[in-house]
């Protein structure tokens, strides 16, 4: 059976079988792509892995993307790719999640590989996903407030002013230079912002310097 | 160094050389360091280039990298220092014993880089004071090795009494 | 056999009182950590009983920064991510980048991503190789192959202008033409590495010592293997056949005839002689494309995308105004989602970039192979002496600019 026919088919038989809990299903790019609705995301996972015809038992991806004010009813969009060895096919599906506690089932107890992406999901987004054994932050500090991929997360932070910059740790008793107000950077609007993008967060928080 | 050589009339052993106790003590200090690697990320390859046959570190002296701050003369930061390292690196700075020097390798280690992001020191002579700076992303082995060059001179130069003094 | 050993006694010993437990930080900044990565360890004598792992400490955010990028810059991001073999990322991003906007580049470009992908998979493999050694104290081979890394850095500067930061490429296909001497450079090149490998395995592969550090040290499953999301020579090495060039062929690999090495339980020799193999089936697709090495131009046709060159942008009015568009309005692909996947040296790099139809992409997600198989360190090491420990960490070769983008 050529590619395409099987992602077709694939599509399919998740249509048959999920009819409602789909929203969208289809072809994105040469990946069959469907999206669902919350309730099913553990069952449509769990599903995949355990038929016998499918048996999506190779894990890819977890991810999130964060669509900031596009849509009224969801703003993050977990992303799940996964792949069937023995038909040489991935999947990806895609499950929206409200801004107001963004929480999802965890996908740990059928992919042993979802523990840590869970986790920098958790950590970069703020999605917390229930039944994970270990929800906490992977690859920032563990007392880093914020989530940085969010769209309203400046890129270069918001702890820049704790530290002025100008201060010289030495052995000798030195006044901490405190940097004066800089001008703003002008490459923050030389590249025209993306399309969507006109509620992002600036480069740089307002206050303080560098 | 100031060599002057007596000529063997006025001392019947031999010859001898007459020189500075600092300028002694920099010339055997200079030959000498110990280094002490701490490598996080893509110039810590640049690194091993330069410890490796082609471009030798060993020819300088510095033939033995110690992983343990507490042996070490010399802290060489290669590659990004992240705001969840900078309290490991500043502990490791600390445990080292006087004469220490650091050089900094690399953009990142000096400056941020090109990471001018939320989770990135800017530079790590925001966290302790460094000897040398080497630009570059990664910089060069010869870069490198001037640097050490660079820090062999700052080295032969200073006084007996204390840093600075 | 000493496994057996220890089990036998833990076997016996059926509760160990925590007291006994000795807390030990393989730290951030160890010799021989790969990267800095955090291991703490719970030891009871030499045998590890309790392993947490803690990654972070080189996080550099580069998701976070290529949204602010536009789609050629992302390329020097890509670069810092598994930076011993720096071309590979380049290409998967431009490929990514290309089949977002669907361009078809000509057989050319194609060929000579080939080459440059299978010259950076022989390196990554020799510094992993090397390294093996180093862990285990044999310094020496680690030399031999850092000598043939620099031979083929002088190819690449030569394509490229860097030694390992390289860009390589650019969206629509290559950065400047092939420099007149690139044939016989990577012949030269390739000539003597066969001997160069052959003496490392006299050295290492059949020694005595090297196979008790490495034998039967965390052994993989195979269905573990592939629930944890492990790829490239760590999934091949437990006997999974699986490689994206096979698999899901891209850049015109269905062209070239090579074997895939598979081992059989997965434990660190397996890995490490996965890793040996593979370099030779890298030199034989090197020795096909080049001699098939086709003509043609060295980009696509696409004035919007790729930027006309220097003597077209001075003397013909339309390269000026597809020059102006493309800096001032950037590369603007329709709206969509696309996941691309190469065959990285440690595994399947993918990237999974979301584009709103703007000059940056909306949001860009590296699905780096080291992420998923360090998860499974806890697993591989507990129950394992300490020796044994640093062994896995470096057979299974974890980059930490991969691993924490």
């Amino acid at each position: 059976m050529s590619g395409e026919a099987l992602k077709l088919e694939l599509l399919d038989d998740l249509r048959s079988q999920f009819g409602e809990g789909i929203t969208w299903s289809g072809m994105l790019y040469d990946m069959p792509t469907v999206c669902i609705r919350r309730n099913i995301h553990l069952q449509i996972v769990d599903w995949l892995k355990s038929s016998e015809k499918w048996h999506f038992n190779h894990f890819i991806d977890i991810t999130a993307v964060d669509y900031f004010k596009q849509h009224e009813e969801y703003r993050y969009e977990v992303v799940v790719h996964l792949r069937s060895h023995s038909k040489n096919i991935k999947v990806r599906i895609k499950t929206p999640v409200p801004g107001e506690k963004p929480e999802l089932p965890t996908l740990t107890t059928l992919f042993a590989g979802a523990s840590w992406s869970e986790r920098e999901v958790f950590d970069l987004m703020g999605i917390r996903f229930k039944g994970h054994p270990r929800m906490t932050r992977v690859l920032s500090p563990d007392d880093f407030e914020g989530h940085p991929l969010r769209k309203d997360f400046p890129v270069k932070g918001k702890h820049r002013g704790s530290f002025p910059r100008g201060t010289v740790i030495s052995n000798k008793r030195r006044e901490p230079v405190v940097g004066k107000k800089t001008k703003p950077d002008p490459l923050d609007h030389m590249m025209p912002t993306t399309v969507w993008e006109q509620q992002r967060a600036p480069m740089r928080e307002e206050k303080g310097d560098a | 160094m100031g060599v002057e050589p007596i000529s063997s009339t006025q001392w019947p052993g031999g010859e001898a050389i007459t020189t500075k106790l600092s300028e002694f003590v920099g010339w055997a200090r200079k030959y000498s360091a110990w280094p002490m690697p701490f490598a996080t990320a893509c110039c810590g390859i640049e690194y091993m280039a330069t410890m490796a046959s082609r471009y030798d570190q060993g020819r300088f002296g510095w033939e033995r990298p110690s992983f343990s701050p507490r042996q070490a003369d010399l802290l060489i930061v290669i590659g990004t220092i992240c705001i969840k390292m900078a309290p490991v690196l500043k502990r490791i700075y600390d445990q080292m014993a006087e004469p220490k020097y650091v050089i900094s390798m690399g953009a990142c280690a000096s400056c941020g880089g090109m990471f001018d992001t939320y989770s990135v020191v800017q530079g790590i002579d925001t966290l302790f004071p460094v000897d040398v700076y080497v630009p570059g992303c990664p910089p060069r082995p010869e870069m490198l090795m001037l640097a050490y060059t660079k820090l062999q001179e700052k080295i032969q130069h200073e006084s007996l009494v204390g840093r600075g003094a | 056999m000493l496994k057996q050993v220890i089990d036998r006694e833990i076997a016996r010993e059926s509760q160990i009182d925590s007291r006994d437990l000795y807390d030990l930080n393989l730290g951030p900044s160890h010799p021989a950590t790969h990267g800095i990565l955090e291991n703490r360890v719970k030891l009871d004598g030499e045998r590890i009983v309790k392993c947490e792992a803690h990654i972070g400490y080189c996080h550099r955010s580069f998701e976070k920064l290529a949204e602010h990028y536009s789609y050629n810059q992302v390329l020097t991001i890509t670069d810092r991510m598994n930076y011993v073999s720096a071309m590979a990322n380049n290409i998967g991003w431009t490929l990514a980048a290309e089949k977002l906007l669907g361009i078809e580049v000509p057989k050319l470009v194609q060929y000579v991503r080939v080459i440059m992908f299978e010259l950076n998979r022989i390196i990554d493999h020799l510094i992993c190789t090397g390294v093996i050694g180093v862990d285990c104290g044999a310094y020496t081979g680690f030399l031999y192959f850092m000598e043939q890394r620099e031979r083929a850095y002088d190819i690449i500067q030569k394509m490229t202008g860097a030694r390992l930061t390289t860009t390589f490429g650019r969206v629509g296909g290559l950065d400047r033409p092939l420099y007149n001497e690139f044939k016989q450079d990577i012949i030269e090149w390739m000539r003597p590495l066969p001997k160069v490998i052959k003496e490392f395995h006299t050295l290492l592969t059949r020694n005595r010592i090297f196979i008790e550090r490495l034998r039967d040290v965390s052994p993989m499953d195979r269905d573990r293997a592939l629930e944890y999301g492990f790829s490239g020579p760590n999934l091949r090495a437990t006997g999974v056949e699986y490689d994206v060039r096979k698999a899901d062929p891209y850049s015109s690999y269905g062209d070239f005839d090579f074997n895939i090495p598979l081992g059989s339980n997965g434990d660190a020799y397996d890995r490490y002689m996965v890793r040996m193999l593979e370099m030779e089936e890298s030199m034989k697709i090197i020795h096909q494309a080049i001699e098939n090495l086709p003509d043609g131009p060295y980009h696509a046709d696409v004035p919007e995308v790729y930027l006309p060159e220097k003597k077209h942008l001075y003397s013909n009015m339309e390269a000026m105004i597809y020059h102006f568009k493309i800096i001032m309005h950037g590369i603007r692909p329709p709206v969509g989602e696309v996941y691309q996947a190469v065959e990285s040296p440690n595994g399947e790099l993918g990237f999974y970039c979301v584009s709103d139809g703007g000059p940056n992409p909306y949001r860009l997600h590296f699905r780096s192979p080291c992420f998923y198989f360090y998860q499974a360190i806890e697993e591989m090491i507990e129950g394992g002496l300490l020796a044994d420990a640093i062994m896995t960490m470096s057979s299974i070769n974890v980059i930490a600019g991969e691993l924490e983008r």
